[in-house]
């Protein structure tokens, strides 16, 4: 999901693969623009033979567990999975593929995506494995590529607004729906006692941009072209959604150094009511449950982020699993995603790993839905945006991270913030 | 002794810069160490405390037990022993060769060993990797020792160690009808060994130590090395285990601190020797 170290790895990686896979592979054709023909469908015979499966942290741990019930419904196939360390998977797999040597199926972050399909390193998703209606809509357009798919969904992250409710109640206010309540809101909890309003990451390098994105998109402002041809960051929304960002730091709400690291103390924090609400995900739920016992309900709010004129869009991201081209058992790779994939396998996943399932009929069916924290990200997830899934993202997102540190000290106003960030990402390019 | 005593006597405040940095250098380590014994909760408290106020051997029983801890341990110890022995055999055989052998090229040779040595190794990462795989090698102890039998800058501790060693000595024993490996091994080696201890401590950090290759090469579980498996179980997408992470750095730490304890006074002869003409 959210990972530091993540863009500065996977830049130096990829690019480095993209030019050894060049040279070293024979795959045929030399651009990845080409759009791919997917591959023939997968037929209903049980799968065989061994499949090897790459996933991270906690995800790594429970699969195991899903390849287990695989393995009863297809007695001849033999899931095997191994576990990779979250921060340094990138470099894994980037190597892996520039070297050929692939297990059959990974899990990844949709923004690692577009780079390892440019270095032709995952097959495409054959015709029909899955029904893409019955998916998050944002995060099956997060696994496209010029019109063909190379990922199916596994779970979305979305972030939501948690709130210190005995802080909020002692000053009198109420979860803020619009913007223009974001700032009196966080004002109110700081004079309640909170030493910060409103955790806001300001120069996370890895991390900045997806807490500053999402206010250029609730401003209605977007950073490409419907097409992803061009660039439009020098618009007046992507300007008004910059100078909410500043405001929050110029209003004394955020701090200007605010930081979600160390990663783990977010929580901590807002257990003990040094910040007074925080933009984040719904893995804050378990350990803030845990840090509070019976006080949970009665110390924390959540509630969908604050609307802007272009609503109140929040940031979409997840886990996806691609089937490598160099896999050795293509067939049983698509068919252990498609088990996966089923409403009973993916709600069994979700409550392993607690992580939100990507299919819409999963969440009935692990009882997400009677959880009424839960319930908001269910709202939430109405209205959600992603970044553009496009080769150079983690280049493009660390110049996000620059734009916004400045922004937070106030050392470039959001007029000169837009222009600059047209043109250093225009620089980059889209491809 | 007489200048012995008169630091002792006039110069005692230079001790007070060195007691600053020795804090300084110390004070992280104490913190991970008692941070082993913290849990979660203290860790992220904000506060500085050097001892845990609730200490905790929870941390370590899940590193023991939680997961496949002795096998990472074990792949570690066979890799960095296998690095380390291969380590003191070719670096001192091609620091003898280049020091005290003619042959035609040596200067050439000598001078690709230093530019490797300035080589980031970031840069040969992914050939090296490809090569391993063609090899066959991929996830297999052959592909996490392999590559590392002879590091350049062990090629050149080796030769600047050896070229200090008199002439007369080797030609001695040449004249007495020695060939180049009875030299080698009962002349060359036995008088080499503050050098070898500096070698064999660089070069049991540097792979004990090592992440991001293993991290690559080992392609399952079962083969991953000690902080390969530490970064696995600590580390979620969302949230980091410190109290864990911190007991496995600090069992990763003991062999190192134990290899130092004895080869201690060899290590800081040979730093300072080698080089020295």
């Amino acid at each position: 999901m959210i990972i530091k170290k993540y863009a500065t790895g996977l830049a130096l990686l990829t690019a480095a693969s993209l030019t050894l896979t060049a040279c070293g592979r024979d795959t045929g054709g030399d651009t990845a623009s080409a759009p791919a023909t997917p591959a023939a469908a997968i037929d209903d015979s049980p799968a065989k033979g061994e499949i090897t499966v790459w996933a991270m942290g906690g995800e790594g741990d429970q699969m195991p567990k899903i390849g287990e019930a695989f393995q009863q419904a297809n007695p001849e196939a033999k899931v095997t999975v191994t576990g990779v360390p979250w921060d340094d998977a990138p470099t894994k797999i980037s190597t892996a593929i520039a070297s050929g040597q692939t297990p059959d199926v990974t899990l990844l972050n949709p923004d690692a995506l577009a780079a390892f399909v440019a270095a032709k390193g995952f097959a495409p998703v054959p015709a029909g494995l899955i029904d893409e209606s019955g998916f998050d809509a944002n995060a099956i357009a997060a696994t496209k590529i010029d019109g063909a798919s190379y990922a199916v969904p596994l779970y979305v992250d979305t972030r939501t607004l948690f709130y210190r409710k005995d802080l909020a109640e002692k000053a009198g206010v109420s979860a803020p729906k619009t913007w223009a309540e974001l700032n009196t809101f966080g004002a109110a909890l700081k004079k309640a006692g909170a030493k910060e309003g409103l955790l806001l990451a300001t120069g996370e390098a890895g991390f900045t941009h997806q807490v500053l994105l999402p206010y250029i998109w609730q401003a209605g402002g977007a950073l490409t072209n419907a097409d992803q041809t061009e660039f439009t960051l020098d618009t007046p929304q992507v300007i008004e959604g910059l100078a909410k960002y500043q405001s929050l730091v110029k209003d004394g709400v955020s701090s200007q150094t605010g930081t979600y690291e160390p990663w783990g103390s977010v929580e901590e924090r807002l257990a003990r009511g040094e910040v007074g609400s925080v933009v984040n995900g719904s893995w804050l739920i378990g350990p803030l449950k845990e840090l509070l016992g019976d006080e949970f309900d009665q110390k924390i709010g959540i509630a969908t982020v604050p609307a802007g004129a272009g609503g109140g869009v929040s940031w979409l991201s997840g886990g996806q699993l691609a089937v490598f081209a160099d896999a050795k058992n293509p067939d049983g790779a698509w068919k252990f995603i498609r088990f996966i994939s089923t409403p009973e396998q993916a709600a069994r996943f979700s409550e392993l790993t607690a992580d939100l399932p990507a299919v819409t009929a999963a969440w009935g069916v692990a009882g997400l839905d009677q959880d009424p924290a839960v319930a908001v990200f269910n709202d939430q997830l109405k209205s959600t945006a992603t970044p553009p899934v496009i080769p150079t993202w983690a280049q493009l997102s660390s110049i996000v991270d620059g734009y916004g540190e400045r922004l937070a000290r106030g050392t470039i106003t959001p007029q000169d913030a837009a222009a600059g960030l047209q043109k250093d990402m225009s620089a980059v390019g889209l491809k | 002794m007489a200048i012995r005593k008169n630091i002792r006597r006039s110069r005692w405040y230079l001790y007070i810069p060195l007691l600053i940095g020795l804090a300084l250098t110390v004070l992280p380590f104490v913190w991970m160490v008692s941070g082993a014994f913290k849990p979660q909760r203290e860790i992220l408290s904000g506060e500085f405390t050097l001892l845990p106020e609730n200490g905790t051997l929870r941390n370590f029983a899940d590193l023991f037990t939680r997961v496949d801890f002795s096998s990472y341990f074990v792949n570690s110890v066979v890799v960095a022993v296998a690095v380390v022995l291969g380590n003191l055999l070719f670096c001192s055989m091609l620091g003898y060769a280049l020091s005290k052998i003619e042959f035609p090229g040596r200067r050439a040779l000598f001078a690709v060993v230093m530019t490797m040595l300035m080589v980031p190794t970031v840069v040969t990462f992914i050939p090296l990797f490809v090569l391993v795989t063609r090899m066959g090698l991929a996830n297999t102890f052959g592909a996490l020792i392999l590559p590392f039998l002879a590091a350049p800058l062990g090629v050149f501790i080796m030769r600047q160690f050896i070229g200090d060693i008199p002439d007369s000595l080797i030609e001695a024993a040449r004249l007495d009808g020695a060939g180049e490996f009875r030299i080698f091994f009962t002349v060359v080696i036995p008088l080499s060994g503050p050098a070898l201890a500096t070698l064999a401590i660089l070069q049991f950090l540097s792979s004990w130590n090592e992440f991001l290759w293993p991290l690559v090469a080992a392609q399952t579980e079962d083969m991953y090395t000690l902080p390969v498996g530490i970064a696995l179980i600590s580390a979620g997408a969302n949230t980091v285990n410190y109290g864990l992470l911190l007991a496995g750095a600090t069992v990763i730490v003991l062999p190192i601190l134990v290899l130092f304890l004895f080869l201690q006074r060899f290590f800081i002869q040979g730093i300072s020797t080698t080089g020295l003409k």
